[in-house]
């Protein structure tokens, strides 16, 4: 090496400098370290996301006065102002009641919403202000299982308020009986999705004012588009192809399917495009909290 | 506390050769362009109380959160239990016991209930967990609090509660970071007693801290790192005895006297710091003509720690 560097005389060709090798001799070395390198995303999580959830509603049980109620209270006024008061103007809407109609499009917002604000403000906060997470993802528990058990536990809280919500549908005599595990499958599916893509969000910000446009600048706006309040026909025709690529138009629409007995084909595609981009989000969401987690 | 530690607690002899617990060659972590560890080599045997010494930004904290695998080197080989840190954290952690810098405690539950949630998280469930919450809080000095919620707790308190969760596991390794700082004596002074016993007990530790006092009684070795190196590494006594020598001749001096001692006696060591000449010695012996000559109220002949070696190395000046 040394002595081809100097030729021994000047008119001599120098010899082309050695090939740089393909990869730096550090990269080398963390290739072959890596060789073992751990799953990623969900094929990461074990069972013990179950105690990130267990975790969750164990402290929601102890303050379960403060937590339950505002959130219960909500939808019930939406119910008494749409179905009620707006319902009293209307006699038909898409072939029956307003009440019928509007009644699908509150509990699934109502799902939503919890989720979304379970998996922003709530993470966020365990995370940033109580690093709940950091503890405890120094134990034997990954950042793929504490998010999954973040978004388990937003779409648990979405449960919980669209069971109650359901009761009262049921004495209105507005949900099937016999449909009733199948609607309310959708609004925890309907709270994974809504909670994973949160956690996406809150696993990059610094900031919770970021969630104020997370909700008032996408998830409000959005739901004015998904059919929850009036049918999708009245949307303008530029728009159809936008509100059917969100998701949520399609949860509301199996969901009214389901209790107007209007189901049809285009549940099985629906149904489908929900749990897949539900997947993609949580995927998303449990690869970009490993990010944030662990530095 | 009979039996704190049932896996580590052998009949007090060790085998010849035990492998390292810890074992870091060449560790290097980068965030951008700012490298926070820079090739530390170390090894951390079983029953070693380690500390690590540094100003702040030294990058102790990064190493330990590297040790417990929450933040990833950028380079080198990091073992624990012989495990490498990238490749199976999970199985590192289920045998770790973790104080970190924060009280990360779950501020709306009770102390009982904190162990209990966390304990789970190792998969540990039942009375033999149960059992064991209660003899660490009685060793802590917590039962009577244990239906307290955590935000009523005082810092000392939210502090031991922290350590004996990081104690549930029974793991055979515990990382300190920085367990006492902002306490009042009387806590400190619990807490090392705390940790001393289970030393003796066979638990290994790590160690940081600001607090020299901290670190020359609890620990074995000492680090001492700075901009991401460890910059001198050895025994306490060792450590003062290369680095500064057993006595210092602490005096307020002006240039102009510092030049006329450095002319008359060439053959201490001397370091400045604002108004303040420092001249170390092995002996008290030598430095005592100095202070007939030179000495003034302000002198003060008094024998070397920790903290001199520590500010000899890392300099006197403030970092931010």
């Amino acid at each position: 090496m040394t002595s081809s560097a100097t030729p021994p005389h000047p008119s001599w060709p120098v010899p082309p400098p050695p090939a740089p090798p393909e990869r730096e001799p550090a990269e080398e070395r963390a290739a072959v370290e890596f060789a073992l390198r751990p799953p990623r995303g969900l094929t990461a999580v074990g069972r013990r996301f179950l105690q990130v959830w267990y975790r969750d509603a164990y402290v929601f049980r102890r303050l379960w006065k403060t937590n339950l109620l505002p959130p219960l209270i909500e939808p019930y006024l939406y119910l008494l102002a749409l179905g009620l008061g707006v319902g009293f103007y209307i006699s038909t809407i898409d072939g029956v009641d307003y009440l019928s109609f509007v009644a699908p499009g509150i509990l699934v917002t109502t799902s939503i919403l919890q989720a979304t604000f379970e998996c922003t403000y709530g993470s966020y906060f365990r995370m940033a202000f109580q690093s709940t997470f950091d503890a405890i993802v120094a134990t034997p528990v990954n950042p793929e299982e504490v998010s999954l058990g973040e978004i388990c536990w937003g779409a648990t809280r979405s449960l919980i308020n669209a069971g109650a919500l359901t009761v009262t549908l049921v004495i209105l005599g507005r949900v099937p009986l016999l449909w009733i595990p199948v609607i309310l499958a959708l609004q925890f599916v309907a709270g994974l999705h809504f909670g994973a893509l949160s956690l996406l969000i809150t696993s990059r910000v610094r900031q919770t004012e970021y969630f104020n446009f997370f909700l008032s600048g996408v998830v409000f706006p959005v739901q004015m588009l998904t059919g929850a309040f009036f049918p999708l026909s009245r949307i303008p025709d530029i728009l159809q192809p936008v509100a059917w690529a969100v998701p949520l138009t399609s949860m509301i629409d199996l969901t009214r399917g389901i209790m107007l007995d209007r189901l049809d084909w285009t549940a099985l595609p629906q149904l489908a495009y929900v749990l897949a981009t539900t997947v993609l989000f949580a995927e998303l969401a449990l690869r970009s909290m490993r990010r944030r987690l662990i530095a | 506390m009979a039996n704190m530690m049932p896996q580590a607690a052998d009949n007090g002899r060790m085998p010849l050769i035990a492998p390292p617990l810890i074992e870091a060659r060449g560790v290097v972590k980068r965030y951008g362009s700012l490298t926070a560890v820079d090739g530390l080599d170390f090894a951390v045997m079983p029953r070693d109380f380690q500390g690590f010494l540094g100003p702040n930004g030294a990058g102790k904290t990064t190493l330990m959160k590297m040790i417990y695998c929450l933040a990833e080197p950028t380079e080198g080989t990091l073992r624990v239990f012989g495990i490498e840190v990238r490749e199976d954290p999970r199985r590192i952690k289920a045998r770790l016991g973790v104080v970190p810098q924060e009280n990360n405690l779950d501020p709306d539950l009770s102390v009982w209930d904190n162990l209990m949630i966390y304990c789970r998280y190792f998969g540990l469930r039942g009375p033999a967990v149960e059992r064991r919450a209660r003899e660490l809080l009685d060793f802590m000095e917590l039962w009577e609090r244990r239906d307290t919620i955590i935000m009523h707790l005082s810092g000392g308190m939210k502090r031991r509660l922290v350590i004996a969760r990081a104690l549930l596991n029974e793991p055979e390794v515990v990382v300190l970071d920085e367990p006492t700082t902002g306490l009042d004596p009387q806590v400190r002074h619990l807490i090392w007693d705390r940790l001393l016993e289970l030393r003796d007990q066979g638990l290994t530790f790590l160690l940081t801290t600001h607090y020299m006092e901290e670190a020359e009684n609890l620990c074995d070795s000492l680090n001492i790192m700075d901009h991401g190196h460890i910059i001198a590494a050895g025994r306490p006594l060792d450590l003062v005895r290369k680095h500064v020598g057993e006595f210092v001749l602490e005096m307020v001096a002006d240039p102009e006297l510092e030049a006329r001692i450095t002319r008359e006696h060439p053959d201490f060591s001397r370091q400045r710091s604002g108004q303040r000449l420092y001249l170390y010695a092995p002996t008290s012996e030598a430095l005592a003509p100095l202070v007939s000559v030179y000495g003034s109220r302000e002198s003060r002949l008094r024998p070397t720690s920790v903290e001199d070696v520590f500010l000899k190395l890392t300099g006197r000046e403030i970092r931010e």
